[in-house]
Formats: structure tokens, C-alpha cells, sequence
């Protein structure tokens, strides 16, 4: 069995990939759910993920049973558990450093820079696993309105409403507290997407954004960079390189690019399809043995 | 392979009747895989009935009380010793295929259980899988024309109890249908237990199967009783699937 525990049900990121994930874990064969302190599921976008209690289902893992997480919090807690810990490092925050050296916990990463960090603060290779676009973000034809634009102000605001003045025809739209279909939904129909939160571990909705077939503005980022190519897939930079850029968006010369801009970066994102993550995710059941194949134990067995 | 058929019913003999004969021919179907045994449970019908009508099944409970459907499934279910249990609703008249499907699915370990896919008369779908939006369990593609809706068999957090295969394995690890439903919902709860626990669930889709639908008389009368004991323990505990709105994942 393998326990993937989150930290609550809150819109956060980390907490749509862990569900992702245990999704993934049960499509490549293995027995997983999400734990949570209170047993409550996460509403706001879709997953089968089973969903249990945490001291519950801690308390009935057997010895080699396996316990994944990704908040540097938890690690104290569970690695008093005694069970096998596997580390899915979703950024790079020097709080996790000490997990990273540990040589009894397996690390996962997500993508490359994270890989990258493992390497040069622990010296070991960490096993990469991807990340993946919820396939309801993946463009499927939608008329675009080429003026609205999406940004999400919890980090960056004032980013996003000035990139957004600087072409004073766009419609800024800022989004928060909706559930991720009603985000995909939205990012299929808008033409211009505004990533504001500098110095992001991972932004995976500028990602998402690229697969619904908006143009991406991004500030720089710390993670991502692999799929964010000034000028190619996007455009990131400081304010001054993307006030230029968005100046010249509804400029007719300037279109061939922006059409070419569009297709590559939904190009792009079609390899972070869950489909495209699953061949990691069986190779990484594989490692974790049988185990990770075994259900968990009733309170009736473990007496 | 022992494959124990448990049918709760009340009234309707007629319909138990058929319903018999659609059992016994996909057992039959079945070549050999499976030894079929089918017991029915005469949930206090009025008229209780007799053997000698009913010579396609092997066991006769009867309950001169009535009783809930959990508690007929749990007496069925000890009956005999069986390694697969397979649930089935009086009112539902199997594909001569369709067991021969379920044990298809059930070549994986991991997957504990398997519901069948069902239609209405008209040729709608009844049943092909139960998925969850915020508020709880619906049945997907519920009145689709069948035609239209694709047979590729899928993971899936609940399938309905009017004809459903569980390992008995692990129907015992759960302890069964909990009891504490009057009637309805206590096969979303045995499914959503058995997935907390690793196992995987399934529907089984290459063929089509008659289900009339809540048939016996007096069953909705327990329904919002079932539905609070399902709020209570799980509002909030499943993971959402699906989107009612139509913005499919």
C-alpha cells in the first residue's frame, strides 16, 4: 500500500498533484490513496483517488508498506512512523534539504530543475517522474476571445493588472477560488495568459495555460524553465521584455508569430499529458516491489 | 471457482421468475469457469413463496419480517461457501455474457469488484459506472442511448449493487453490506471501503443487460433514510470524478 498524505484539502498545487498522482499510481497497478488529517477529500478538480484519515491508516501500514509526501513538515512525523518514505519533490525550497540527504528516504522529482537541485545539495540521483496537465486543460477547439486574458493574483497582482495595461484592449480576468474544470474551461476560451509569481518553484498553471492554447507571458520562474522558451513556446523575461511583447500582440505584422507561438506551446504540453507520465509511474511501482501491490491491511487483519 | 448468486426479492414472482432463468443461463454460459450456486432471499413477501416455482435456485431464505437489503445480501452471502459473490436485483435480466465479462475484469487481483452494464428497456443506459460530483454518487451516462456510450471498461470509485460481482475475500475483510442502511446506498459504501483499502473496481461493458429499476414495492420509503447514513459517514470523503455540468475532466 502506498499512503500519499497532504497536508488539507485547500487550493494549492502541490495538493492537485498528489491526487494526480495516487491516480497515476492506481492506473500503473499499484494499491495508493491520498491521506489527510481529518479524512476529507479535495473538491476542486477531479481525481478517483481514494481518501482515508492519516492516524488511521498510518496506524494499520505494515512494516514495508510505503509512505509518500511532499510538504517538508511531515517528514519529522512520518519518518518517526517507521515506514518507508519516498519524498515527491515538487520544488525547491532549502527546507527540504534535509530530506534530500537522507539516505533512507527514495526522492521523486517532477521536473528538471528539481532534479538538477537534488543532484547538487545531495549528491544523489533522484528518480524522475514527471508531471503531468489534467487532460481538461488540453485545447479541444473552443472559439477564443483573442483579448481575454488570465492571470491568477495570489502572487504577482500588480504584475499582472500593469502587463495587462500595457495593451489597453485586453480584458483581464483574474482568477481564484474556482474549481479546475471551471479554470481549464476558462483557459480554453481565453487568447492571453499573464504568469505573474516570480521566482515560482513550479507553475504548473502557466503549463496548463500553454496546453489550453493561450500565449504565455511568464516572469522568470525557478521551475519550468524546461518547457517556458522565450520565444518559442512563450515569452519570459523581466516586465520591460514582456511589456514589448504585449504591446506588439494585436499588431497584424506580428501575427504569423503568435500563431506559431501558440501551436508550440501547445505542442509542448501534449508531452505532460497523464498518458504521456504513466510509462515513469509503472517504472517507479516496479521499483517499489510488492508492496506497493498489496492492499491495506483491515483492522480485523492487523489484529 | 464457486460463484454464490444472491437474490433479495419481495412480490413480484413473475418477474423473479425470468429473472431465474436469465441467471441460470449466463451461469451456464460460463462452460465450466465458474459453479454456480443462486440463492434467493424472500425478503417477507407477502405471499412467501415456494420452492417448487422457483426449481432454478438452489437456496430459499426467507425473512417472515422484512428486512434490509443489507441484511438479506449478508444472510444470502453466508449461505454457502463461494469464492465470488455476485449481488443481483430481481428486476435485472442478465446477458447470457455478461458474467463471462465480469470474470474477464476479475484476471487482475487487484480488482475486487465489478458491476455490469444496464439498460433500460428503451435501450438506455441504466448503469455503466457511478461516478461523484461535490454533492455525492450519480450514475454516469444515466439515460444515454446505449449505442453512444463507449465500452471501454474503466476505473471507477463505485458501481451499483442490482448486479454486482466482490471477491468474497475481501467482501469478508469489509465485514459485507453494512447493515446500517435501511436500503440504497450501502453498495456505494462497500465500494468506497474497498477502495480505502487499495482495490480496485470496475464495470464490465462488452454487453448489455435489462434492469427495470426500484421495482419493489415500497423500497423509495427507505431511501432518504439510507441517504443520511451515506451524508454522515461520507460527505466530503470521496474524491469528485466527475462534473454534472458537462466540463468533463
Amino acid at each position: 500500500m502506498i499512503l500519499y498524505c497532504v497536508p488539507s484539502t485547500g487550493i494549492h498545487g502541490g495538493i492537485k498533484v498528489a491526487y494526480q498522482f495516487v491516480d497515476l499510481l492506481g492506473r500503473a497497478g499499484a494499491c495508493a490513496a491520498v491521506a489527510t488529517p481529518d479524512g476529507r477529500a479535495s473538491g476542486w478538480f477531479r481525481s478517483l483517488a481514494p481518501v482515508v484519515r492519516r492516524d488511521a491508516a498510518l496506524a494499520r501500514l505494515a512494516d514495508d508498506d510505503i509512505v509518500m509526501f511532499s510538504l517538508p513538515h511531515d517528514y519529522d512525523e512520518l519518518r518517526a512512523s517507521g515506514r518507508r518514505l519516498v519524498f515527491h519533490c515538487q520544488g525547491t525550497d532549502p527546507l527540504i534539504d534535509p530530506i534530500l540527504r537522507d539516505p533512507d528516504v527514495l526522492v521523486l522529482t517532477c521536473w528538471e530543475e528539481a532534479a538538477t537541485y537534488v543532484r547538487a545539495v545531495a549528491g544523489r540521483e533522484p528518480v524522475e517522474v514527471g508531471i503531468a496537465v489534467a487532460d481538461a486543460f488540453h485545447y479541444r477547439g473552443e472559439e477564443k476571445d483573442a483579448l481575454a486574458t488570465l492571470a491568477m493574483p495570489r502572487r504577482g497582482r500588480e504584475i499582472a493588472r500593469g502587463l495587462a495595461a500595457s495593451e489597453p484592449r485586453l480584458a483581464l480576468v483574474e482568477v481564484d477560488g474556482l474549481d479546475e474544470c471551471e479554470v481549464a474551461a476558462l483557459m480554453r476560451r481565453a487568447g492571453v495568459y499573464l504568469a505573474t509569481a516570480e521566482d515560482e518553484w513550479f507553475g504548473l498553471p502557466a503549463l496548463e495555460a500553454m496546453a489550453a492554447g493561450c500565449l504565455v507571458f511568464s516572469v522568470p520562474v525557478r521551475g519550468g524553465m524546461e518547457y517556458l522558451v522565450d520565444g518559442v513556446t512563450c515569452h519570459v523575461g523581466s516586465i520591460g521584455h514582456l511589456e514589448q511583447q504585449i504591446a506588439r500582440l494585436l499588431d497584424p505584422a506580428w501575427a504569423d508569430h503568435w500563431r506559431a507561438m501558440r501551436h508550440a506551446a501547445m505542442a509542448r504540453a501534449l508531452g505532460y499529458r497523464l498518458d504521456a507520465q504513466l510509462p515513469r509511474v509503472r517504472a517507479l511501482v516496479e521499483r517499489l516491489g510488492p508492496p506497493a501491490r498489496r492492499p491495506l491491511r483491515t483492522p480485523a487483519a492487523t489484529r | 471457482m464457486r460463484l454464490l448468486v444472491a437474490i433479495p426479492s419481495r412480490g413480484l414472482d413473475g418477474l423473479l421468475a425470468i429473472c431465474l432463468d436469465h441467471a441460470r443461463r449466463a451461469l451456464d454460459s460460463l462452460d465450466g469457469r465458474a459453479e454456480g450456486r443462486i440463492v434467493v432471499v424472500d425478503n417477507a413477501s407477502e405471499v412467501p413463496y415456494v420452492a417448487a416455482d422457483h426449481p432454478l435456485a438452489d437456496h430459499l431464505l426467507r425473512f417472515d419480517a422484512h428486512r434490509s437489503f443489507s441484511e438479506a445480501c449478508n444472510a444470502a452471502a453466508a449461505t454457502v461457501p463461494s469464492d465470488l459473490l455476485l449481488f443481483l436485483n430481481n428486476d435485472v435480466l442478465l446477458h447470457e455474457r455478461a458474467l463471462g465479462g465480469m470474470l474477464d475484469v476479475l484476471a487482475d487481483p487487484l480488482v475486487a469488484i465489478v458491476g455490469a452494464r444496464l439498460i433500460f428497456p428503451e435501450g438506455t443506459i441504466q448503469h455503466c459506472g457511478v461516478v461523484f460530483d461535490e454533492r455525492g454518487p450519480y450514475h454516469d451516462r444515466w439515460g444515454e442511448r446505449t449505442r453512444i456510450v463507449p465500452r471501454i471498461a474503466r476505473d471507477l470509485q463505485c458501481v451499483t449493487g442490482a448486479a454486482m460481482l466482490v471477491r468474497t475475500t475481501v467482501w469478508s475483510e469489509l465485514g459485507g453490506f453494512d447493515e446500517a442502511y435501511p436500503y440504497g446506498f450501502e453498495d456505494v459504501d462497500l465500494c468506497l471501503r474497498s477502495r480505502q483499502l487499495g482495490y480496485r473496481i470496475t464495470c464490465a461493458q462488452d454487453v448489455d443487460s435489462i434492469h427495470f429499476q426500484s421495482t419493489t414495492p415500497g423500497r423509495h420509503a427507505f431511501e432518504h433514510a439510507s441517504l443520511a447514513v451515506f451524508q454522515e459517514r461520507w460527505a466530503g470523503r470521496f474524491a469528485v470524478d466527475s462534473d454534472p455540468r458537462g466540463i468533463r475532466a
